[in-house]
């Protein structure tokens, strides 16, 4: 049987292993420290070579003449925003007119759309099925709608004090907390997985 | 140099168009729209790309490399030199011809991120959750209340911790697929374990709903938070109070 990627699979079952017992034996913390530092740098290098793929992909679109005028609009944003900011730092006037005047409001916004998509998309659930999960979502979304706050400036104190603490602080919490404990197990499993050499998510 | 005042009214004026066109997505799609969001793209990108030279790769691979090759440096020579061995690895990968000499590199990030995940799992999530959920019912309350003669409290605590009991086991359950083979029967799951799914499901939903409740209004207060922004804006264009 033919291994495949030998060096990139021991490299990552080495240097995993080291960081996992640099927590359990405090003689490996030095070095574990060292391998996080190399790991953070890597990261942002892997950061890096992100935005000059970004580019790189956008230029090849504007001599491609595939949608040039947003790629064009794209790179010039990014050019400006990463030069400015290099140059005069994240804290310079010029940085800080970017981020509070272009890079917010359309942040803000975005989130916006996402309170009319999402109503949107909660009323098309109910109409498309009328299932029990459906129904439970849709019921149990109204009534903590409702209990959010006061409605056209009355409150409903049975909605506001009691229900939804009761769907937030029973309901929900232990199911959120069945959900987080599954995530954990499958992260940890995904981990190890990794550590044994069985998924090699990194090439050939 | 344009003064501070032009630029913060002049940004205002640009933030409040820039909210007007990516708002007006609720009614379609629109080329003006696109060319906004390729804007955020671009000054996103630059300003993350930016952060990180500034503050990770100048200061941990730039400024030691240079006090190195200055020979006035007291840094550990095999550390600066393992940064620039594997920062210079990693950039092989721009070019698909090299790309392959940067996958040990990338390996390393991989086994790196499944250690301090599964770390992470088990000290941030798995560990205090459990914590979390053999203090599921609250005794010192439970306590007080039957001492205070509250009969109707006790009960009240005893349920909401079975409540939250059930709610956890059995969302653990509806992600549970294993199932027994009876000879040539297709494998069933266990009854109890269906069942127990089935409630699974129910909780589940309540829970993504709360979820869901939480984005919608967070939504909701950035798009009241807008349209304030765009009436005020407005109204000094206008010069109205």
């Amino acid at each position: 049987m033919k291994l495949r990627a030998p060096i990139s699979t021991a490299v990552a079952i080495s240097f995993g292993l080291l960081v996992l017992l640099g927590i359990f034996i405090p003689d490996l913390a030095d070095f574990r420290n060292r391998i996080l530092n190399w790991a953070m740098l890597l990261a942002a290098m892997a950061l890096l070579l992100g935005l000059l793929n970004l580019a790189q992909v956008h230029w090849q679109r504007i001599r491609g003449r595939e949608t040039p005028v947003y790629s064009a609009v794209l790179l010039i944003a990014m050019v400006v925003t990463f030069a400015v900011t290099l140059l005069q730092g994240s804290d310079s006037e010029t940085a800080e007119w970017i981020f509070n005047y272009l890079v917010v409001p359309i942040e803000t916004s975005l989130m916006a759309v996402l309170a009319v998509s999402l109503t949107l998309a909660a009323a098309r659930v109910f109409q498309q099925r009328t299932e029990l999960m459906n129904t439970v979502f849709i019921a149990t979304l109204l009534l903590l709608l409702i209990g959010a706050g006061p409605l056209f400036g009355v409150e409903l104190p049975y909605f506001t004090r009691v229900l939804n603490p009761y769907i937030n602080n029973v309901l929900a919490l232990g199911a959120m907390r069945g959900l987080l404990i599954g995530v954990a197990l499958g992260t940890i499993t995904t981990g190890v997985r990794i550590l044994i050499g069985a998924d090699r998510p990194y090439g050939a | 140099m344009i003064p501070a005042e032009l630029l913060a009214q002049v940004g205002i004026l640009v933030a409040a168009a820039l909210t007007l066109v990516t708002l007006s997505y609720i009614f379609g799609d629109h080329p003006i729209f696109r060319v906004v969001l390729h804007i955020f793209i671009g000054a996103a990108a630059g300003y993350a790309g930016a952060i990180a030279v500034q503050d990770v790769i100048f200061p941990q691979l730039i400024f030691p490399a240079i006090e190195l090759a200055s020979g006035a440096s007291t840094l550990d020579t095999v550390d600066v030199g393992m940064r620039l061995g594997l920062s210079a690895l990693l950039l092989t990968k721009l070019s698909p011809h090299t790309a392959r000499f940067g996958n040990p590199v990338t390996a390393m990030l991989v086994g790196v991120g499944a250690a301090l995940a599964i770390g992470g799992a088990i000290q941030g999530t798995l560990l205090p959750q459990i914590n979390s959920s053999a203090q599921i019912f609250d005794v010192a309350g439970f306590d007080l209340a039957l001492q205070g003669g509250y009969y109707g409290e006790s009960l009240s605590i005893v349920l909401q911790g079975m409540l939250a009991l059930l709610a956890m086991v059995s969302t653990l359950a509806y992600f549970h697929f294993g199932a027994e083979g009876r000879g040539k029967q297709t494998p069933q799951r266990n009854i109890l374990v269906d069942v127990l799914a089935w409630a699974g499901s129910v909780f589940i939903a309540i829970t993504l709903a709360t979820l869901f409740s939480g984005v919608l209004l967070s939504g909701m207060g950035a798009l009241t938070e807008r349209l304030d922004f765009l009436y005020k804006t407005l109204s000094v264009l206008l010069g109205t109070p």
